[in-house]
């Protein structure tokens, strides 16, 4: 195509389809839109992430990301120390901790045990979530890893591993999304709502 | 329910098809290879999004690189829409009523269809694979929480297989099989309890249907055989198997037991019709069998399926072939492949019939 035949337009396309939610369409517009901005606004974007890059860590306890380790959850004084969230990812954080129902200390595993995908739990951040039981005074675990069928089975796994411990585990609850309609939910759905129904 | 109208678009050998105005018998003629079969295919995969063969992109028209399936369906005084469409390395996308659906088993079981071919003697002679597709498009068809279970069951299995395929070079942790088996419990056993429950009504049905076609000399039945000795609870059952193959299953690399085990036999006074029934014998049970999967749609749904009737005629003479028709009169919507429309209009006069010729339609000669 000659329209495409500038090499460096090329890379940048490439380079931007390889992130999430960016297919070649929306690959293409970010590329066009970054060569049709300012010089200083693409040095800024561009020393932007290689600031992040650069700053932001795993944390050493949690696996949160963070620039300053261990990360501000993991060192907050108001924070119930005997409670502990398991996540996925890092991102999980922060939608369970925008909630402001959860107060307690997080981990997280970085991904689900999947052996389609080639992963099992030694390379999940497991081991480390169990020496962190063992070293804390954690009284409860909570469970929130996604409801599929890789995150159900890290749900059991973990629990089998941690329940002889003689710490309490919990799962999230599941069942019918707020402001949902009994109408549209799926039969799976409502059946998990009836059996985690609570007594008014 | 009934189909109002028909778009087919590079479907198999089929170029550009309209049936915009579709009647309660619908004939379908033509010369061989014209696109006769491929047009109840059309229907059937519009209902069920399964094809004979493993991949959608081998539906596509040579030459084509897409191919789209659109239907108007009536539905209980109600109008409705669907339309899939396959592009290459993508998968289908649904549409409802015009709106984009995301899953299958939010849209399988909007249409229903029973399909009576040529190749159905397979259920009885074929492999139980056959038969548990059979009874999984059926199920999926009016039982939606079914084809969910099936679903996940399917999913769970993938990986605990793949954990058990490698097993030979790395011992897998035997909390991590736990964990899938656990999963493989809750779905596995849902699986078979719809299947168990459906094979009782459809023995009853078949029964039922086979004494009229045999006039009473023969007694016929299906029987749900588990993979393993399902006796109290279910759930329960099927883990203690499990656990005790857990060993074998290492050995072997796959899972042993289950729904994808499990099979349904055919039987013709007490014994298994696959080694000993006729021919003729193993035709009439087939048919009893569709016959049976129509009773079992009418009566989970309290709607009639679409009948698709392709070529079942073949081996009859013209009085049989009429006889036959017979059974389908109370149905509300027919479609017949066939060579010859004249002995269908025998029976249904009022019958729109529809001659396809190299993959379109060639006229339409509608209520003559």
């Amino acid at each position: 195509m000659e329209s495409y035949n500038n090499a460096s337009l090329i890379k940048l396309i490439n380079e931007l389809e390889k992130m999430p939610g960016i297919g070649p369409k929306t690959a293409q517009r970010l590329a066009f839109y970054l060569l049709k901005s300012e010089k200083a606004d693409v040095e800024k974007l561009a020393g932007s992430i290689l600031e992040a890059k650069e700053k932001i860590k795993y944390c050493s306890v949690c696996f949160n990301m963070t620039e300053i380790d261990p990360c501000a959850i993991c060192t907050s004084l108001r924070r119930d120390r005997s409670l502990i969230c398991v996540v996925e990812e890092p991102m999980d954080i922060v939608a369970l901790d925008n909630t402001g129902a959860f107060k307690g200390l997080f981990h997280v595993i970085m991904g689900s045990i999947s052996p389609l995908d080639g992963i099992g739990p030694e390379d999940l951040k497991i081991r480390e979530l169990l020496i962190r039981i063992g070293k804390e005074n954690i009284k409860e675990v909570i469970i929130a890893t996604n409801p599929d069928v890789a995150g159900e089975a890290t749900a059991i796994y973990l629990s089998k591993l941690i329940k002889p411990l003689g710490v309490k585990v919990s799962r999230l609850a599941q069942g019918m999304p707020m402001g949902g309609s009994l109408e549209y939910a799926d039969e799976v759905t409502l059946a998990r709502a009836i059996e985690g129904r609570r007594e008014l | 329910m009934r189909l109002s109208s028909l778009f087919v678009h590079n479907f198999k050998n089929i170029g550009e098809l309209d049936l915009p105005q579709l009647s309660g018998v619908n004939i379908i003629t033509g010369r061989n290879a014209s696109g006769k079969t491929n047009t109840l295919q059309s229907i059937y995969f519009l209902s069920t999004l399964s094809t004979q063969f493993k991949t959608y992109q081998q539906a596509v028209r040579f030459g084509a690189d897409f191919f789209s399936v659109k239907g108007g369906l009536e539905s209980s005084g109600a109008q409705k829409s669907l339309e899939v469409r396959y592009g290459p390395g993508r998968d289908v996308k649904l549409k409802l009523n015009g709106n984009t659906v995301a899953k299958k088993s939010d849209y399988i079981g909007e249409c229903r269809v029973v399909n009576f071919a040529f190749e159905d003697i397979d259920l009885v002679r074929g492999t139980p694979g056959e038969r548990r597709r059979a009874l999984n498009i059926l199920i999926s068809q009016v039982n939606r929480g079914y084809l969910k279970s099936l679903q996940k069951y399917t999913a769970v299995l993938a990986h605990k297989n793949k954990l058990l395929s490698e097993a030979f070079k790395k011992r897998p942790d035997a909390a991590v099989l736990e964990a899938f088996n656990e999963q493989l419990c809750e779905s596995g056993a849902e699986v078979i309890k719809i299947r168990k429950e459906a094979a009782v009504f459809l023995s009853q049905a078949f029964d039922l249907a086979h004494k009229r076609i045999s006039l009473g000399l023969e007694s016929a039945s299906l029987e749900y055989k588990c993979s393993f000795e399902c006796v109290g609870d279910l759930k329960a059952a099927f883990a203690a198997k499990l656990k005790e193959l857990l060993p074998a299953e290492i050995a072997r690399g796959t899972t042993l037991i289950g729904p994808h085990k499990d099979d349904m036999l055919f039987k013709i006074n007490g014994r298994e019709a696959k080694y000993y029934a006729s021919d003729g014998q193993q035709r009439t049970l087939v048919f009893s069998f569709k016959l049976a999967e129509y009773r079992y749609m009418q009566d989970a749904v309290k709607d009639d399926p679409v009948i698709l009737l392709d070529d079942v005629f073949y081996e009859l003479d013209a009085d049989r072939k009429a006889a036959v028709l017979e059974f389908f009169r109370p149905m509300p919507q027919l479609f017949i492949v066939s060579l010859e429309a004249d002995w269908v209009k025998k029976v249904f006069p009022d019958a729109a019939s529809f001659r396809i010729s190299g993959g379109a339609l060639q006229d339409a000669l509608q209520k003559e």
